[in-house]
């Protein structure tokens, strides 16, 4: 699939606050409905902050680049860091029927990203990690 | 994300508008602890202006669940739009919350 365009932000958490904005323009530009404009900021935001907080050893300045990618059928994003390799695919999702008590907070926003994509593929490759996450594209009413 | 307080006899309410995501939870989170602070029996979290929420967001108002139950006071949740409700109920906490239609119901009837 063809990378439309692309950013490179810090390991920050504020620098996540580009990148929604950036994902906004990507969808006033592509023609993307609003509904795929929320789950994928929401993904982006899921994804790009378990980077930041969890990859890297704390403190050290690491950048992270999210591309766009289309074509006829599906769009979507990929997010490439050089950080721990972690494959979310792998992860157990959690039992959100559980208690209050014993619920795990943390599995959580894997688990949503999981439920609002269509297709989720990761590669490690040269001492980065590759996760793509795409939808079906919808046009815009 | 903006957050104002409104305060009915025994009830508070919070407005949340705008954004909850990783860049603002603990701002938040603050308000939150901060209105457990206060003299009430029922907080209302009202969520008509609330235009996007993450796992960090839904992390917060677990937090404030966990503080009404421990200090035995009330938490509702109240306008849900169709974006925010969907990822209650992706997560089931749907269930987990007392989720009122309006802030009117909330106050009124829960």
């Amino acid at each position: 699939m063809k990378i439309i365009r692309g950013i490179e932000i810090g390991n920050k958490i504020e620098e996540t606050i580009r990148l929604q904005t950036w994902a906004e323009e990507i969808a006033t530009d592509f023609d993307m409905d609003t509904a795929s404009l929320f789950d994928f900021q929401l993904c982006l935001d899921e994804l790009v902050s378990n980077i930041i907080n969890y990859a890297y050893t704390p403190g050290s300045e690491q950048r992270i680049t999210v591309n766009y990618m289309a074509n006829d059928i599906l769009n979507g994003f990929e997010i490439i860091d050089s950080g721990a390799p972690f494959n979310m695919l792998e992860k157990a999702e959690p039992d959100v029927n559980k208690k209050l008590s014993s619920m795990e907070i943390g599995g959580l926003g894997i688990f949503l990203v999981k439920k609002l994509m269509d297709h989720i593929e990761y590669e490690r490759e040269n001492n980065h990690n590759k996760l793509r996450i795409y939808k079906k594209r919808k046009k815009q009413e | 994300m903006e957050i104002t307080k409104e305060v009915f006899n025994s009830s508070v309410v919070l407005n949340i508008s705008g954004r909850l995501d990783i860049s603002n939870q603990e701002t938040f989170e603050a308000e939150i602890e901060n209105a457990f602070q206060d003299d009430f029996s029922k907080l209302i979290i009202d969520c008509l202006n609330l235009s996007f929420i993450s796992s960090a967001g839904l992390r917060v108002f677990m937090k404030a669940l966990k503080l009404s139950t421990s200090s035995n006071r009330k938490l509702v949740i109240s306008s849900l739009t169709p974006v925010t409700k969907k990822i209650f109920e992706i997560t089931g906490y749907d269930n987990i919350f007392e989720i009122a239609g309006t802030k009117e119901e909330a106050l009124n009837n829960y």
